[in-house]
């Protein structure tokens, strides 16, 4: 998350405290039998055998929210987790937008946000059903209601030593017309909290994913008379299929239907999809501004960021102005300094790389009136929304099958959706149920790219040597301008994804960032670490270049400048224990958003180049954990993720195409370069903060740290290949 | 061509053209949607099964090579070995978004039928299947304790 979303979303709730506990009104979200009375609101249904359903309105894309998401509601309702069934919501922004983006009110998973975003809310709404629960139960046995408690699954009366099951008191009272209210004291005290923070409590997930018989992601899905369809796009937004010169020689092939123009895309549309694919292959398409596009490369547009970030006489977007803080005219600082560090630095694009390749699967019936879609998606929202707006139909005529989500990282969250209508506009041209799924090839060659950046940082030495006054610009394109424009458009323009990182987590004596915006037509999009990655690389990186030349230990260093954050020194303490902090070679450090700190150890062949990764730790202070099994593999997975990010992925463009294809030349690290990786929670209550996307990608820092600490040479570009580090060590 | 094989111990004659690799005749000829497709290129492991007792990349056996072997699939893994790791992948709770992990069970079933002590560093260089979640580190401990139960 953002700490702009953060302090802004905080800001909305203690400004609107008595708005916390307006979620009043039992909607009856789910579906009702007639059969049977039962309790039922947006979030919970409580049916007469004791079952409790619940369900999340997240995507579940290996983040866990389809369990974390229950067990907050089951924890305030004092339910019992084995009676507690657990499904996705429907897709109704009135009801179930992620309160983190509350100023723009939609279903969107992304940016750590669904435990966080949730909390508050979901507690409440568990404290109300149970205050609805002890209320009828009350009624029921004719007692006051404050001589009853609640176990899990029912309500106890100790004095008489009667209870009853939450099956029995819903199908007595049925649905509430109003839940009624609650406050602070009917929420539980934390040390109570039976389901919140359980170790032993596993991923109601699991088992139909190791099983591999249900059909969990919308690529498994199959429809009689279905049609099977790959497509082909540029690398370029919104380009148009001019020509397919061969186009007889690709419908000649074997079980392939048609060759099929889409607006910005042509399709294969086959009986199977190996011949669809086969299609692919053979497949020419002469694009809309070829020519100008052969003249881009990323190495020059690169260049041209770092040209921009280090030439003063560009003025940016002040980040801190955005969020109403006073601006900083650094320039006045920096002519009176005694002395001033700078480094430019600069990361590379990089690609997502979820193992299921996009896809969806439609059926496109009445002529283009109703749809029926089954798909995985980070924002539902707006993937209604985009089938509406290009078939020009109401949301009511949109049935939208939600599939868990083959890894997503920020590629399936852009709001054009253009995998997913690819399967609609197919189905409805085709009049036959479609399943389109990109090809890897595809995937790679027309991706959504974490976009390129160069940062350009300044410190101010004082008199007496210390270094607390720091000057960051960033030139970057806006991956929202792309992914999202409503977002961009409700934020009031504000680049949200390139912002991350840059808001100080320091106490420093003066602080300036500024991004500045570069344009290209390189599609390009939100991808997991979003601007931290290269925000915190860039900063982290040149904190430890800043300590040495003021012969300052980097853990010291940032001790400094974190006096007055108990909760970050704690953390900062931890990780020195964690790693046995020594200044021995080859030991890393950094240090992010005040609250995780990561280490690496290694060693590397100066030969070769080559990294042996020997140990990661990382101490985090991310509050109350809910579900701390999974925020274990949360961390770890995001650490693996941005280690590999840091290491060895790299996207680049030679005369306008992406040089890369697939797996055998864009580089995912294995099991086998993965070192031992410890990650220590520290204890809290305060409220929770993400896991899943947050702060892990600041390894990439710690890493070049750890190269530096191993070899005296500097890293200041990412990936750090092993070529690149070849370079340095020769340099 | 009519290809005919075993498959999850039962006869299959599947009619496709020779060059379709066994990937999309498990998937969409046969239905079986545990086998999952990456990367088409041999490089992600996600569609791995196991053809007369070997690990293979489905996506690179075209079904002109089929006649007469024996197939196994995720599906089909419910004997002792299968169950084994399975439960143990539960137990240490591996899955994120659980794509590749069919691949990954059946490429450690293929490790543990020949080296059924496997050391960390043996798991590592066998198990070369990408996992974008990072679940890497519980593979391991999955395998091992699976290791455990079966012997």
């Amino acid at each position: 998350m953002n700490n702009a979303a953060k302090l802004s979303r905080r800001g909305f709730l203690q400004a609107g405290a008595g708005l916390l506990f307006t979620f009043s009104v039992a909607k009856p979200g789910l579906a009702q039998s007639e059969a049977e009375k039962r309790l039922s609101t947006a979030f919970v249904e409580i049916l007469s055998d004791g079952t409790v359903k619940i369900v999340s309105p997240a995507s579940e894309m290996g983040n866990g929210s389809l369990t974390a998401i229950p067990i907050i509601v089951a924890e305030e309702m004092d339910a019992d987790w084995d009676k507690v069934a657990v499904d996705f919501s429907p897709v109704d922004d009135q009801t179930y937008a992620n309160p983190t983006f509350w100023h723009y009110g939609i279903m969107l998973t992304a940016g750590s946000s669904a435990v966080s975003g949730f909390y508050d809310q979901l507690r409440q709404t568990g404290a109300q059903i149970r205050k609805v629960l002890l209320a009828g139960a009350a009624d029921m046995l004719s007692v006051p209601v404050g001589e009853l408690t609640t176990e899990p699954g029912m309500v106890v009366h100790a004095a008489s030593g009667q209870s009853l099951g939450f099956g029995e008191v819903a199908a007595s009272i049925g649905t509430p017309e109003e839940l009624p209210e609650v406050t602070e004291d009917d929420l539980k005290d934390p040390a109570t909290f039976r389901l919140i923070g359980n170790p032993d409590l596993q991923r109601r997930d699991t088992p139909a994913k190791v099983h591999g018989e249900d059909t969990l992601y919308s690529i498994d899905v199959a429809l009689p008379g279905m049609l099977y369809a790959t497509v082909k796009r540029t690398c370029f937004i919104n380009r148009v299929p001019l020509n397919v010169p061969n186009e007889a020689e690709v419908l000649a092939l074997p079980n392939v239907v048609a060759v099929t123009r889409l607006p910005d895309a042509v399709a294969i549309v086959a009986s199977t999809y190996e011949a669809a694919l086969a299609g692919e292959d053979l497949l020419e398409v002469e694009w809309s501004r070829a020519e100008t596009d052969a003249e881009y490369s990323s190495d020059g547009a690169l260049d041209a960021l770092a040209e921009t970030a280090e030439d003063m006489a560009i003025e940016g977007m002040d980040v801190m102005a955005m969020v109403g803080a006073p601006a900083t005219d650094f320039a006045p600082i920096i002519a009176d300094a005694v002395k001033v560090h700078a480094r430019t630095y600069k990361t590379d694009f990089m690609y997502h790389a979820q193992i299921e390749p996009l896809n969806a699967v439609a059926n496109v019936t009445e002529g283009g009136a109703k749809v029926e879609l089954w798909a995985g998606t980070q924002t539902p929202s707006h993937l209604t929304r985009a089938i509406g707006d290009a078939l020009s139909i109401a949301p009511e005529d949109i049935t939208l099958h939600r599939s868990y989500l083959g890894g997503a990282f920020g590629r399936r969250a852009a709001m054009d959706h253009d995998w997913a209508l690819d399967a609609v506009r197919l189905s409805q041209i085709h009049g036959a149920p479609v399943k389109s799924i990109w090809s890897r090839e595809s995937d790679v060659h027309a991706g959504r790219f974490r976009p390129i950046t160069a940062h350009h940082i300044q410190a101010v030495e004082d008199a007496d040597g210390t270094v607390a006054s720091f000057y960051h610009r960033v030139a970057s394109d806006t991956p929202l301008r792309m992914a999202d424009q409503y977002r961009l458009r409700s934020g009031n323009g504000f680049p949200v994804i390139t912002t991350p990182g840059l808001f100080p987590s320091y106490t420093y004596a003066k602080y300036k960032a500024e991004i500045l915006r570069v344009e290209s037509d390189v599609r390009v999009s939100p991808m997991r670490g979003v601007g931290a990655f290269a925000n915190v690389f860039a900063m982290e990186s040149f904190f430890d270049e800043v300590a040495a030349e003021t012969g300052t230990d980097p853990l010291e260093f940032r001790r400094g400048l974190t006096q007055g954050n108990e909760r970050g020194l704690a953390v900062l303490d931890k990780i020195a224990e964690m790693s046995n902090w020594d200044g021995r070679p080859g030991l890393g450090l950094c240090f992010t958003e005040g609250r995780m700190a990561i280490a690496v150890e290694l060693d590397l062949d100066e030969g070769s180049g080559a990294v042996n990764l020997k140990h990661i730790w990382c101490a985090t202070d991310v509050g109350v954990v809910v579900h701390p099994d999974n925020a274990e593999n949360q961390v770890v997975g995001g650490l693996i993720f941005h280690l590999s990010n840091s290491l060895s992925e790299r996207i680049t463009f030679t005369n306008g195409q992406v040089d890369q294809q697939n797996f055998y030349n864009y580089n995912v690290l294995k099991m086998a370069d993965i070192p031992p990786i410890d990650v220590v929670f520290m204890p809290s209550t305060e409220a929770p903060e993400g896991v899943g996307d947050f702060g892990t990608e600041a390894v990439a820092a710690a890493l070049a740290n750890a190269i530096y600490s191993a070899t005296g040479k500097r890293l200041r570009h990412a990936p750090m290949t092993q070529d690149r580090i070849l370079e340095a060590l020769k340099a | 061509m009519k290809a005919n094989f075993v498959i999850n111990e039962q006869p299959v004659s599947i009619d496709v053209e020779p060059d379709t690799p066994l990937l999309w005749i498990v998937r969409d000829h046969l239905g079986l949607k545990g086998t999952k497709f990456g990367c088409g290129v041999a490089q992600c492991g996600a569609c791995i099964v196991h053809l007369n007792g070997k690990a293979v990349h489905a996506c690179q056996v075209p079904a002109d090579a089929l006649e007469g072997t024996n197939v196994e699939t995720i599906e089909g893994m419910t004997d002792k070995l299968g169950a084994a790791l399975k439960a143990a992948w539960t137990a240490e709770q591996v899955p994120q978004c659980g794509y590749c992990q069919p691949g990954m069970i059946m490429n450690a079933a293929s490790l543990l039928a020949s080296n059924p002590e496997p050391s960390e560093e043996e798991i590592a260089e066998h198990m070369t299947n990408i996992c974008r979640c990072g679940t890497y580190p519980r593979i391991i401990k999955a395998i091992q304790r699976a290791a455990k139960e079966v012997i």
